[in-house]
């Protein structure tokens, strides 16, 4: 009963509709449908907000030393502590929770509990994303400006995107993000170049998409961007920026769809994370309100405007 | 005509040596702690051009404008330790001026023309992307303005940039003129140690 009155409690979700910039017309249009609270207080994060992960209807959020498991419509379904503050968190197929920290990830069971913990003073000094490929764990390590890829018992296997005449990510802002886009192919974000780049899981580059670009939304602004970067269901790519921050969405091939969200953030927001659902919501953490923006998709063809509306 | 001194003058030469010494220790005194010795000083967390969460303001160059000398005492320094060696440095590069046929912003941000930009390290000829890039200021040509600090700052920066006051060019002045119209107190001075 306590349980049931605690998350109650904690509750709360601010319904709001902002949104559109604009999109062509055949394009899956975004719009701000609601920002989840919940996170933030005494129960949740009180100081930092950094990595979020969706399956099966489920949010995964980690940040300050614990990590959150939110359903969709907010309600807390559990939480447990991390030993260290979670840069990230990723869940395996099999229902394992991987929590990136600073050098080490912590791998819980579905229900918290801690089954393994992989230290590599070396290789996961910053750890910022994990994702998954058959059997390789794929784990990005910011401040070693690469991804390293381990098999599922967590040996070490190589490296990708250093070594050879790969100099490694540019990372002024010390965080790597990637997605799996199939079982061989990664999306790297590399900020500091203003691209996404793909490489194989053998650590091979094919090419990349994105360009610096400040007048024009379809390209990325500031010193680095984009910062975090997800995949939707149909394989289009969201990419999150900041100075301003604002979520983009391309096409596999690097086609501008859309871009959106600015006023949903606060404007000194950088390194938001994102996820997107089954249904195709993007689920963005706003790091310094410490909340998650959920955009929703929408027809094409539907109304753009720019302004915020009351419930 | 000898006369032995009485135990009145005794007591006399005592008080005015007492005196006198009273009194030089207290000149001793005021010097040393009755003028106040210190230097003017930029708090940076103060300074709305390097203040976090200050956006969307307009930059302020009241340390370039209002100094008495003839180019202000005021310099910005980047922290090479935090800097993050960026490709487009938006501290160096204009990022709203048009894109030129390489990529990049065509126009400088600095008024002053006061940073260099150096590739370091192993250079990439076919790709500029990929290479680092070390910024370096000036300091005969920077006044202190201030753009470069805004543009630096975080979250579109690292705010490795920041203005500081050179004490060997400061005058020093008691009631220095830039500390008069500095709308955030952020020119303070503080006691030297």
């Amino acid at each position: 009963m306590n349980g049931v009155r605690a998350t109650i409690a904690i509750v709360v979700v601010t319904n709001c509709v902002t949104t559109l910039v604009q999109a062509g017309d055949d394009a899956v249009t975004y719009r701000n449908v609601r920002s989840i609270t919940t996170c933030k207080g005494p129960r949740g994060f009180t100081h930092a907000m950094r990595g979020i992960a969706v399956q099966n209807d489920l949010l995964y959020v980690v940040g300050d030393q614990k990590l959150l498991v939110l359903r969709t419509n907010s309600t807390l379904a559990r939480s447990w502590p991390t030993e260290h503050p979670g840069n990230c968190v990723a869940v395996h197929p099999d229902g394992r929770v991987f929590v990136g920290e600073e050098g080490q990830i912590e791998i819980f069971s579905p229900d918290g509990k801690r089954s393994s913990v992989w230290r590599d003073a070396e290789r996961l000094d910053f750890v910022t994303a994990i994702g998954f490929a058959g059997d390789a764990v794929i784990v990005a390590d910011a401040d070693g400006r690469c991804l390293r890829r381990y098999t599922a018992d967590g040996e070490y296997v190589r490296d990708i995107g250093k070594g050879k005449r790969l100099r490694g990510f540019m990372l002024p802002n010390r965080y790597l993000d990637f997605f799996m886009e199939d079982e061989k192919i990664i999306r790297v974000a590399d900020p500091g170049r203003h691209r996404i780049s793909r490489y194989t899981i053998d650590g091979e580059r094919l090419d990349h998409v994105g360009h610096f670009a400040t007048k024009s939304e379809r390209g990325f602004p500031g010193c680095c961007n984009p910062t975090n970067i997800a995949r939707t269901p149909a394989g289009d790519i969201v990419a999150v920026q900041k100075a301003p921050p604002m979520v983009k969405v391309f096409g596999c091939d690097g086609e501008f769809r859309t871009a959106f969200g600015g006023k949903s953030f606060d404007p000194n927001c950088k390194n938001s994370d994102a996820a997107v659902d089954r249904a195709g919501n993007i689920y963005v953490i706003d790091t310094v309100r410490l909340e998650i923006v959920v955009f929703g998709p929408e027809q094409p063809h539907g109304t753009a405007n720019d302004s915020e509306q009351m419930p | 005509m000898n006369e032995e001194p009485t135990r009145r003058d005794v007591l006399g030469h005592a008080a005015r040596g007492a005196a006198l010494l009273g009194m030089g220790g207290l000149i001793g005194y005021l010097i040393k702690h009755g003028s106040v010795e210190g230097a003017w000083r930029i708090n940076v967390d103060q300074c709305v051009n390097s203040r976090l969460g200050a956006l969307g303001v307009d930059v302020c160059d009241k340390c370039a404008t209002t100094c008495v000398l003839a180019l202000s005492a005021v310099r910005a320094v980047n922290d090479h330790a935090a800097c993050g060696r960026c490709y487009i440095c938006p501290a160096y590069f204009d990022v709203n001026s048009a894109i030129n046929e390489e990529g990049l912003p065509s126009a400088k941000l600095c008024p002053r023309d006061a940073i260099e930009r150096f590739e370091i390290g192993w250079v990439d000829p076919d790709d500029p992307a990929n290479n680092y890039y070390e910024y370096v200021i000036d300091e005969v040509k920077c006044n202190g303005c201030g753009r470069c600090v805004m543009a630096c700052k975080e979250p579109a920066g690292l705010s490795s940039i920041r203005l500081e006051v050179r004490h060997d060019l400061c005058l020093d002045c008691n009631r220095c003129s830039i500390a008069q119209v500095c709308p955030d107190d952020a020119y303070i001075r503080e006691p030297t140690t």
